[in-house]
């Protein structure tokens, strides 16, 4: 079962700040989700089937080669951020 | 008392060119954010390719570890949320390793244990991150570079046990090349787990985990602060919660970092970025060509078939180069014991001494092979090799011309050598009456002759006519 709590400590853990609404929709959504999930659950033998986890039965045999360049420059990768300083990006403090 | 149950978790970073995902550079620079490429950043478009070297490497030190290997690569995301992430996710291998169940045996004071290996897989690192007072600054000049985790079972017992399967553990990726594996750089580094328990029970206790120490004299600090803060606590009747925590090398002692409690669900799930990808018994035949003899087997080999001592032996191995050069000269044909004793003495303290490696000094195995059979020989006595051995490592010139130029030849004439004992004997009457009552003046009298010829004599020849001469008297 999906709870408000739930989703709360999940918000907290993954550092989301969400307000009530978001919540409502979340949960809405997952309403959804789980009715979906429930009638997969209906399927007759489906644990006998092995999860599928690609579309299509596909290996690959290549491996890249391992050779150097650097696609990006320093300004072209931080023009994104938000703030920049020393040619690093700027974050909130995040250790104690 | 208790018994200490402790596993290790240890990353070392993967020298490639490469990083493991994309075509940035692998490499460590002061100057930040340089090795850059859209997939390390976490933008998108891009798609993770994986480096064949770096899946070479990891199969590598895996098939070292004696662990079974797959038959198709498969990677996860392990999800988090921090600053270093910059995809919200890491790339491993949570399911399918490259390696599970091995194995590496560990010799400790002349004593074998076998630690047991779980799982090695290959993941990305993260970026690094500097902290100031009201912010933090990200650098993603490591992000994406190739990193391999070698998880061992609980089965080390001691802080000593766990620092001899650091070391050891070491010298398998060195000889494997895929890592310079410095600690001081953070190549190198590692989680700790540990816990308490009774003689007799059948449990483990609750385990501790103690993140992220680079240096292996930390680890050692940390567990045996950990080993002593654990007894103390249940000793006064506490119980140890379960917990991360953190190492501080200033006063040496443990902090805790959070509890299980508040821990983060990873929630691994399996990239859907990558396809599976397909291992051929070629390629693991191959990479397996490439494994040389490791350090515990040649320790082995050279105490067992070439009789040294385990010192010496130790000595040898401590670096890849130096045990292959050893190995050089005997397959040149120099005597095995010899060989290692000019190579642990003076042409490892000539390396020292200089702070250069084997390969960059001027005396090849070879030229140490023609030195030893000078003095097998007796061309020229041990005493006067050592003088070779240092103007060739100084002057950079081969042995038979360091010969020539200091004037050696050793005089083997026995009547030469035999007229100048005689004459040295009877010089000495007082001293042949202390021989004969026990007193040791035998070395004067080698002294002697070794003065007269300027060293030049050869010294079993020598010694013999002196114990001729004086039985005649």
């Amino acid at each position: 079962m999906i709870t408000k709590e739930k989703l709360k400590n999940y918000a907290e853990k993954l550092m989301f700040n969400m307000n009530e609404s978001e919540y409502e929709t979340l949960m809405n959504e997952f309403d959804v989700i789980m009715e979906q999930m429930d009638l997969i659950g209906k399927i007759k033998d489906i644990e006998k089937v092995e999860p599928m986890t690609f579309p299509y039965n596909i290996y690959v045999n290549q491996l890249r080669e391992d050779i150097a360049k650097d696609p990006l420059t320093t300004d072209e990768a931080l023009q994104n951020a938000k703030e920049v300083k020393y040619n690093q990006v700027k974050v909130p403090k995040v250790v104690g | 008392m208790y018994k200490v149950v402790i596993g290790l978790e240890v990353h070392c970073e993967l020298k490639t060119n490469s990083k493991n995902f994309s075509n940035a550079q692998n490499d460590y620079s002061e100057t930040p954010n340089i090795y850059l490429d859209t997939v390390d950043l976490g933008f998108p478009g891009i798609l993770p390719v994986v480096n064949k070297e770096a899946a070479k490497s990891a199969l590598k030190v895996a098939m070292a570890l004696n662990c079974e290997t797959p038959d198709e690569i498969i990677f996860d995301r392990k999800n988090y949320f921090y600053p270093d992430l910059p995809k919200g996710y890491q790339i491993t291998q949570a399911y399918k390793p490259m390696g599970i169940n091995g194995y590496l045996m560990v010799n400790i004071d002349d004593e074998d244990i076998k630690v047991d290996i779980h799982d090695l897989h290959l993941e990305e690192d993260t970026a690094s991150l500097d902290h100031f007072n009201d912010y933090s600054l990200v650098n993603y000049n490591r992000s994406g570079i190739p990193l391999i985790e070698i998880v061992t079972e609980p089965c080390l017992h001691s802080a000593k046990e766990a620092v001899a399967f650091l070391e050891s553990l070491r010298s398998v990726i060195l000889y494997c090349g895929v890592s310079d594996a410095r600690s001081d750089l953070g190549q190198m580094r590692c989680d700790v787990n540990i816990s308490l328990m009774k003689e007799d029970a059948t449990e483990f206790g609750t385990k501790v985990e103690i993140k992220n120490i680079n240096a292996f004299t930390k680890v050692k600090a940390a567990l045996e602060y950990e080993i002593e803060r654990q007894t103390e606590l249940l000793n006064s009747g506490g119980t140890v919660i379960m917990e991360t925590r953190r190492f501080d090398d200033e006063d040496m002692k443990t902090y805790s970092m959070r509890t299980k409690v508040d821990a983060v669900d990873y929630k691994y799930f399996l990239e859907p970025n990558m396809p599976p990808i397909k291992i051929t018994e070629e390629f693991l035949t191959e990479i397996k060509s490439e494994i040389p003899m490791l350090q515990y087997e040649r320790i082995n080999l050279y105490i067992d078939q070439y009789g040294l001592s385990r010192y010496d032996a130790t000595t040898l191995v401590k670096e890849k180069k130096i045990a292959d050069y050893f190995e050089d000269t005997i397959k040149g044909g120099a005597d095995p014991k010899l060989a290692s004793n000019w190579i642990t003495s003076i042409v490892l303290g000539h390396l020292n001494k200089y702070q250069v490696e084997i390969d960059q000094i001027y005396l090849t195995p070879d030229m140490l092979v023609s030195l030893i059979k000078m003095v097998n020989d007796g061309k020229v006595s041990s005493k006067q090799a050592k003088e070779v051995l240092y103007k060739v490592l100084q002057d950079e010139k081969d042995p038979v011309t360091i010969v020539k130029e200091l004037g050696i030849k050793q005089i083997d004439n026995d009547e030469e050598i035999r007229a100048m004992v005689v004459e040295i004997l009877d010089a000495n009457l007082n001293l042949i009456e202390d021989y004969r009552n026990g007193r040791n003046v035998f070395d004067f009298f080698v002294g002697q002759v070794m003065k007269r010829t300027r060293g030049q004599a050869n010294p079993a020849l020598t010694a013999k006519i002196i114990k001729e001469e004086i039985e005649k008297r």
